[in-house]
């Protein structure tokens, strides 16, 4: 009678080496999974930082008038400076609410503003040998947006960080 | 059977599938994720690298476009010739649609509106080889994209092509934009002792370097203006400081905080140009439409906008330079009062001719040259010029006929102009003089509010010709307080703070600085900015008001009995801008003595008081350009003190670049309003 199966002993070796094959594959492929992950969010956070840099840019660059006229508060995570458009001030400001939304205000009108989990902060130019933002200074307007750094997710002092330094063209 | 496992059903082969398809499925996933991310990122920064370009072509443009400008005809130089309606309606719908709430409403109201719809007129800037050169080398230092990609055009205001909308398009459709305007005399640089100052209101022993052309050293032995005068604030021009350092010790760097540039005389005639009223004529004031009153009143209603002018008649002569006492041709005051439960503002314009038992009339005359008698009253109604409704109503007397008048103007545009011409037949010939305008601001011997509602432009002057004493000779007295509407006492803003009083003193009767913190009326202390926002935030809830105070020669402040309160002098307050202009009479060449356009107090005129504290101010909250500032008071040590002190306080709402109407300019143009997006 022909025997039309395989022996045990034939299964277990071909189940042996497929699951050497695929521990083998899940090794790989979990390794460059991580590495591709990390390298998403790395990318990621840089794109989230660079959008909310672009925004924060696209308010500071409206700011008009005296250079003093450029508050910061004490926290860094407000500013306010004036729009001057035909005659007309603004008293604008930006407030950094949480790491999801800033609030834009014109005079008493608030918009809110959605940002993609980046903390932002405002400083200015101590001095021109001082780097360090500071509440009170000159110009260049420092922007710092830092998030999370995912090479190091479980250390929440550890963070990617971009700085902007802003000339706003009307501010003299 | 036992130790056989049958596989004809290809279990091994199924199990194999899904896993190999579950990893396939993983591994697609992931790599979606993965290109999606790059590619998120990638426009994030292909969209940043043209946000660059757009900002940077822009600026550079502007820099271009200043060697385009000048100030007799603007951006005239440019040819405006395509016309592209569809451009500038996907502009607009773009400006307003990124705009914040506020600014939506100025771009609309106060940009569009104002100066750019009904315009078809375009420049597409990259048919100017010079330009795209200029491009190109930016390109090729690697500053910006290939500006081929880019376009780049401009629209310019519907009147005066003095203003353009200028925009930047690159090929992904990213947009940068901005006007482009000339910098007026409402712009103030500040300097002070010890630095910048932390904001913009000023207090005592300030110093201000005021818009651009201002201050000179006073010649007479009277209080000479000192950095550091202990006495309120003071301005100072530029003028003062090239004195300064070629006439005294002082190193430059004591003189101009911030680094300020030294001029040349060269610089500084050059600064008067735009101070001459036939410049300011040519640049500005004949591109506006403006009626003679008389001809307003010929009709029923004016529909076509447009402003006021009233030419009057006068026998050649006028005061002298330092009469104090001359008469007045012309009396203007200017009260609010309620018509149908709104505010109307009412001007009144009476003179100094009695006929037929008639007094306070205004002598014209008509076509034929015969003496006709007026008095006009102008009603402006809510909220004021720009734009606004106005009623004439009027009375003139002549040969024994008394007519009333009366005419509608639709829209208003706030400027409003005194002329004094010379009377036919008089001062004709060889020698033959003109006339000296002169027209008063209230009454004398009485103390009434001038109210200004709206944005307005009043300017008194004279027709040309030599006249007595050299020129400029025309003179503005100021007998009492103007005030802007929306910081008076008729409005009552129920957002007001409690301790909030539009009289902008303390309760010790100093004027409220910004950098001090001061007791209120009520008692409360606050510091002066918190005092100043709530007077801004009005100014801007209501009528945005505005006055331009224009003169050629001099603008002055007599004494007069109502000053006197028994205890003290009175304060006076001024809302407006001060410029006193040249206007050279006699053309080119001419060996008049010109004189020098002044605002000034009357101090000697005062009366002695032996305490300071007697002294009223003088305030003025605006802009001043004239070139030479009088000392407001003075000191003896036998009689003691007399005239006002002076308290300057910053119309913040004059630090822009100079986008309004009617104010001179100083020769620059600048950005205002830059956007990317």
């Amino acid at each position: 009678m022909k025997n039309k199966g395989f022996t045990i002993t034939e299964v277990i070796i071909v189940m042996v080496i497929f699951s050497i094959f695929v521990l083998g594959m899940i090794y790989l492929l979990n390794t460059y999974i991580s590495r591709v992950d990390r390298n998403i969010k790395i990318l990621d956070a840089i794109n989230r930082m660079t959008q909310a840099g672009e925004l924060v840019t696209q308010y500071l660059i409206k700011a008009t008038g005296n250079a003093t006229s450029i508050e910061i508060s004490d926290s860094g995570t407000e500013i306010t400076f004036n729009i001057t458009l035909a005659g007309n001030i603004i008293s604008a400001k930006l407030t950094v609410i949480n790491n999801k939304l800033i609030k834009y205000s014109e005079d008493d009108q608030v918009v809110d503003v959605p940002i993609d989990d980046v903390n932002i902060r405002f400083g200015l130019t101590k001095s021109p040998t001082d780097t360090e933002p500071s509440t009170s200074g000159r110009l260049p307007i420092i922007v710092t947006i830092s998030t999370a750094n995912p090479f190091n997710p479980f250390d929440v002092d550890s963070s990617l960080k971009v700085e902007y330094k802003l000339y706003p063209p009307g501010i003299r | 059977m036992t130790g056989v496992i049958d596989m004809k059903k290809g279990y091994a082969l199924v199990v194999s599938l899904i896993l190999l398809v579950a990893i396939m499925l993983f591994v697609s996933a992931i790599f979606i994720k993965a290109s999606n991310t790059v590619k998120r990122v990638s426009m994030t920064a292909v969209r940043l690298s043209e946000e660059e370009t757009a900002l940077k072509a822009l600026v550079i443009t502007a820099a271009y476009l200043r060697s385009k400008y000048d100030i007799i005809s603007g951006f005239s130089g440019l040819t405006f010739s395509s016309i592209d309606q569809q451009k500038y309606d996907s502009l607009k719908t773009f400006v307003l649609k990124t705009a914040g709430p506020e600014e939506r409403q100025i771009w609309e109201e106060d940009v569009f509106a104002r100066w750019f719809d009904g315009t078809t007129l375009m420049k597409d800037l990259k048919e100017d080889s010079e330009l795209v050169e200029i491009l190109e080398n930016a390109s090729e230092k690697g500053l910006i994209n290939d500006p081929q990609d880019l376009e780049i055009a401009c629209f310019p205001d519907r009147y005066s092509r003095r203003i353009l909308l200028l925009y930047v398009k690159t090929r992904k459709n990213v947009y940068s934009w901005a006007l482009l305007g000339p910098l007026t005399y409402g712009n103030f640089a500040v300097f002070l002792p010890n630095g910048l100052p932390i904001n913009t209101y000023y207090g005592d022993g300030e110093v201000i370097d005021g818009p651009a052309w201002f201050g000179y050293e006073d010649d007479n032995d009277h209080e000479s203006l000192g950095i550091g005068g202990n006495v309120g604030p003071r301005f100072y021009g530029r003028m003062y400081y090239y004195d300064l350092i070629n006439f005294s010790n002082l190193d430059e760097e004591e003189v101009f905080v911030g680094k300020q540039e030294q001029i040349t005389m060269e610089e500084v005639n050059k600064m008067k140009e735009p101070f001459e009223l036939e410049t300011y004529g040519e640049s500005i004031l004949n591109k506006v439409p403006i009626m003679n009153i008389n001809d307003i009143l010929s009709s029923s209603n004016v529909s076509t906008p447009t402003g006021i002018r009233l030419i009057y008649s006068k026998a050649p002569g006028g005061p002298d330079e330092d009469a104090t006492d001359a008469t007045n041709d012309i009396f203007v005051t200017s009260q609010i009062i309620t018509s149908d439960s709104t505010h109307v503002q009412l001007l009144e314009i009476r003179g100094n001719e009695s006929v037929d038992g008639y007094d306070n009339l205004i002598k014209v005359e008509d076509q034929d040259g015969n003496p006709v008698y007026w008095q006009y009253d102008i009603l402006v109604h809510y909220p004021g010029p720009p734009n606004c409704r106005v009623t004439v109503i009027a009375t003139s007397i002549k040969n024994d006929k008394v007519e009333t008048h009366m005419s509608n103007i639709e829209s208003f545009n706030g400027l409003f102009i005194i002329r004094a011409d010379k009377e036919r037949g008089k001062g004709q010939g060889a020698g033959g003089k003109s006339p000296n305008a002169q027209v008063a601001i209230g009454k004398e011997g009485e103390w009434i509010e001038n109210i200004f509602m709206g944005s307005w432009t009043m300017l008194v002057t004279s027709s040309g010709g030599p006249q007595d004493t050299g020129a400029p000779h025309d003179k503005i007295n100021i007998y009492s307080d103007i005030k802007y509407y929306s910081v008076s006492d008729i409005v009552d803003d129920p957002e007001d703070p409690e301790w909030f009083d539009t009289y902008p003193f303390d309760d010790e009767g100093n004027p409220i600085p910004d950098l001090d913190v001061v007791v209120t009326k009520n008692g409360t202390e606050v510091t002066g900015k918190q005092y100043w926002e709530v007077w801004y935030r009005r100014l801007r809830k209501y009528t945005n008001d505005h006055l331009d105070l224009i003169t050629t020669g001099k603008i002055s402040i007599p004494y007069h009995e109502a000053y006197n309160l028994g205890y003290k002098f009175r304060d006076l307050q001024i809302h407006a801008s001060i410029y006193a202009m040249y206007k050279d009479r006699e053309g080119p060449g001419s060996q008049s003595p010109q004189h020098t356009p002044t605002f000034i107090v009357d101090y000697e005129n005062f009366p002695w008081v032996s305490d300071e504290e007697k002294l009223g101010y003088r305030v003025v909250f605006g802009s001043i350009a004239v070139e030479e500032m009088t000392p407001t008071w003075q000191f003896s040590w036998w009689w003691g003190y007399s005239g006002l002190k002076e308290f300057n306080s910053f119309d913040k709402r004059l630090y822009t670049y100079g986008l309004s109407e009617f104010s001179p300019e100083t020769g620059l143009i600048s950005l205002e309003g830059i956007r990317v997006r």
